[in-house]
């Protein structure tokens, strides 16, 4: 029997990060196949934890959402909750207000983000890392705490914004209590405070970019704008698409701050699809309802994602 | 000598038996933190809401040294979440504080009825409400314990030094009943611009969109109710309620007795306004009295204001109304016939006269007629006048207590964000109160009763 040939393809070892140079054909060292087996036992914890806590569970609320869940029973039911979703208003009004909430927070995010890691860029060393880790503070910082701070500064009567009116002679808002106020009020916060984590990324990415490439732009009689639209943009293209799928799926599921602070009033206003879920689930106990709204919004952030990866998937080499 | 041994064997043998009968068991018991006082709690010592789940628990296995209980202190945010939780997991505790529960445990038979436990002595000694309150089917679930709740939707708490400085008189005692136009007369009185630079100082009270009780008792002034008296159907738009919406609006837009913003608050909106003395009234009975006690100790309000409790102020045509409302322990169905027994018997010992009244420390009025004869809640003295008084104004005031949500057996929790709404849209007046009312119904209408 003739040994197999190691598979070479692309990602195999030499071309990842952790590649310790280029093999030839059956230069494989034969610990090279017991290393494979370590490789596996060292990723069994995560992979056990993963299939416990993430892939049963998912596979699960696929097979409730096509069931009437009851404490003592379950019933198939086939696509009656899917019905039920589908002619929810409020759930139809979450989506509408997650999609606007999250279009807005990771484009403001993102353009945030860049500016202040193209601004950080020529700066020192220390400087650098002096304001990357203030703007990754609140990055580590609870997000119920964050909510609870800006609950306050919203407050109608007491908030450090309305003294802010008052004292610029205008009259004092309900933020978190108008309809037209209350999710800006939120997307306002979740723009202010997050985008850390996207800052170090990018600043990462910006000191990637060879400096031969600022220097022929310029020579070329390229402006700061043009070598920022024409240079920089382009060659930070991967991290962005990056930035703005995980952006977009983490977004999508924004819960916390609508729980703290607004519950998904006025009027269902900041009502998001995450906290319908939450409600169906553990206020109005109908679980295969729940899950079925999961799926649908599983199905929406695949579906986003896919489009941002072919929209902005495109190979950078320099 | 050999006849001593032999009664000492006997005596062992027997003892050995009964202990043999009884086996070892463990109950789980889960309820929210209680902030209660208990007989072993040091002179001065603040509970912080474990104390009193220890102190039953170690009380418990005193008398049952073969019953290990497992208290389990379960937080009031994430509760239903929790209990929901274990039920789907088929893990539920023995015994459960009523708190989130749902009339549908006991439909699906996951709940013990308590009806083969009660005693004669005991269906005569709990509030006939507090008792109706776990009636499903003809059948009775809960353990009553505490009867009403923080006073929230029944009473009111009015500052008695912003009402000297206004110079309005208490409403007059036994009870401090009062009408709607004396009302509106002292609310003109104590809506006060110290200043006068134009800006509202002290209000006369405050409303807040998601303190549902409290908005719920100002929409049944005028006779207006969520339900009809069946329970089938919500009737909140009826002319009544949209008339009590409409003062309330008035009361903040109109008269300016209310301030703006109400829309974005909740009940700590109104209690906040009352400590810091920005609102001559808020909500609440004695328990609301011992906050002031806790946030002045957590250095939450900046200084002690003295209260006296007074019903919500009622129409003469439509009478008083207060909230009816108690709580107590469920106990989950069991395999075990001795289990049944015990957790029935926890159950029970909790809710029993001596037990019971140890919710006084909380400033609670209890489920038993006979513990509540004896409460005398001296312990908020600092920031009232005459507490004998207070505590009968709130009693006479709960006397007046109806079901604000319609049957305790019917689950309307898929309408009251609903209400929430309208309310929001009431208070920012983006909806007139009857389109705001109506649209509730609807909503509420369609969500619980599918039309």
């Amino acid at each position: 029997m003739r040994p197999r040939a190691p598979r070479r393809g692309r990602g195999s070892l030499g071309s990842g990060p952790l590649g310790s140079g280029p093999l030839s054909p059956g230069s494989r060292p034969s610990g090279a196949r017991t290393g494979g087996w370590w490789g596996l036992v060292f990723v069994a914890p995560q992979t056990l934890l993963f299939i416990a806590f993430f892939l049963i569970p998912v596979v699960i609320a696929f097979a409730l959402a096509f069931m009437e869940v009851r404490p003592t029973r379950m019933t198939w039911i086939g696509l009656e909750n899917f019905e039920t979703v589908l002619h929810d208003d409020l759930f139809r009004r979450a989506l509408v207000n997650t999609t606007v909430f999250t279009a807005v927070v990771v484009t403001f995010w993102l353009a945030k983000a860049v500016l202040i890691a193209y601004l950080l860029d020529p700066m020192s060393h220390a400087l650098q890392t002096f304001f990357k880790s203030a703007f990754y503070l609140p990055a580590v910082t609870s997000g119920v705490i964050i909510s609870l701070v800006w609950l306050w500064i919203y407050h109608p009567n007491f908030g450090l914004l309305n003294g802010l009116m008052v004292f610029l002679g205008r009259d004092p808002v309900a933020w978190l209590g108008n309809t037209s106020t209350a999710l800006p009020a939120l997307m306002a916060m979740q723009v202010i405070m997050g985008g850390g984590s996207s800052i170090v990324l990018l600043s990462a990415a910006l000191a990637r970019i060879p400096r031969d490439l600022y220097e022929v732009a310029i020579i070329d009689g390229a402006k700061r704008p043009t070598i920022f639209a024409k240079v920089i943009l382009p060659l930070i293209r991967p991290t962005l698409l990056y930035l703005v799928v995980t952006g977009t799926i983490n977004t999508f599921q924004v819960f916390e701050a609508v729980y703290v602070m607004t519950q998904g009033g006025p009027q269902f206003a900041t009502t998001t699809v995450v906290f319908r879920i939450y409600q169906e689930a553990f206020q109005r106990f109908d679980l295969g309802v729940a899950s079925a709204q999961a799926i649908v919004l599983f199905v929406i952030t695949v579906a986003l994602a896919a489009i941002q990866f072919r929209v902005l998937g495109q190979n950078v080499e320099y | 000598m050999r006849r001593s041994v032999l009664w000492i064997l006997a005596t062992l043998f027997a003892t050995s038996s009964i202990a043999l009968a009884q086996p070892q068991i463990e109950l789980t018991w889960w309820i929210n933190p209680w902030r209660i006082v208990t007989p072993n709690l040091a002179e001065g010592q603040s509970p912080t809401g474990e104390e009193y789940a220890q102190y039953m628990s170690e009380q418990f296995m005193a008398l049952h040294p073969n019953v290990t209980v497992s208290y389990e202190l379960v937080p009031n945010a994430g509760f239903g979440e929790k209990v929901t939780t274990a039920i789907f997991a088929g893990n539920p505790p023995d015994v459960l504080k009523d708190l989130d529960w749902n009339p549908d445990w006991a439909r699906e038979g996951l709940l013990e009825p308590i009806d083969p436990y009660l005693t004669d002595a005991d269906r005569a000694d709990f509030l006939d409400y507090a008792l109706a309150k776990g009636e499903i089917d003809g059948q009775h679930y809960i353990w009553p314990w505490n009867n009403s709740n923080n006073g929230m939707g029944s009473t009111m708490l009015l500052n008695t030094a912003l009402f000297e400085e206004a110079g309005v008189e208490l409403p007059a005692l036994p009870d401090r009943s009062w009408t709607i136009d004396e009302f509106m007369a002292a609310a003109e009185a104590l809506t006060m611009d110290r200043d006068g630079d134009g800006t509202t100082d002290v209000y006369a009270l405050t409303f807040a969109a998601r303190d549902t009780e409290n908005m719920l008792a100002w929409l049944f002034r005028f006779g207006g109710r969520l339900m009809n008296e069946d329970g089938t159907e919500f009737v909140l738009n009826s002319p009544e309620g949209v008339r009590a919406l409409q003062f309330i609006v008035d009361l903040i837009y109109e008269h300016g007795y209310a301030p703006t913003g109400g829309e974005a608050l909740d009940v700590y909106g109104t209690i906040e306004n009352l400590h810091n003395a920005r609102a001559a009234m808020g909500y609440g009975g004695i328990y609301e009295i011992g906050r002031i006690d806790r946030y002045l100790n957590e250095g939450r309000m900046p200084d002690p204001i003295n209260v006296a409790i007074a019903p919500f102020p009622h129409d003469p045509t439509a009478g008083p109304v207060a909230y009816e409302t108690s709580g107590g322990f469920l106990v989950f169905k069991q395999d075990d016939d001795y289990r049944r027994e015990m957790a029935m018997e926890l159950a029970r010992f909790l809710t029993e006269k001596d037990n019971i009244k140890l919710l006084e420390s909380l400033l609670y009025i209890t489920a038993r007629r006979s513990a509540n004869a004896e409460l005398t809640f001296t312990n908020v003295a600092e920031y009232t006048d005459d507490v004998p008084t207070e505590v009968a104004v709130y009693q006479a005031a709960i006397d007046h207590g109806i079901p604000y949500f319609g049957p305790s057996d019917l689950d309307i929790s898929a309408a009251m964000e609903h209400f929430t709404a309208a309310m929001e849209a009431a208070l920012s007046r983006s909806k007139t109160p009857q389109h705001a009312l109506d649209d509730f119904v609807a909503a509420a209408n369609a969500a619980v009763f599918g039309r």
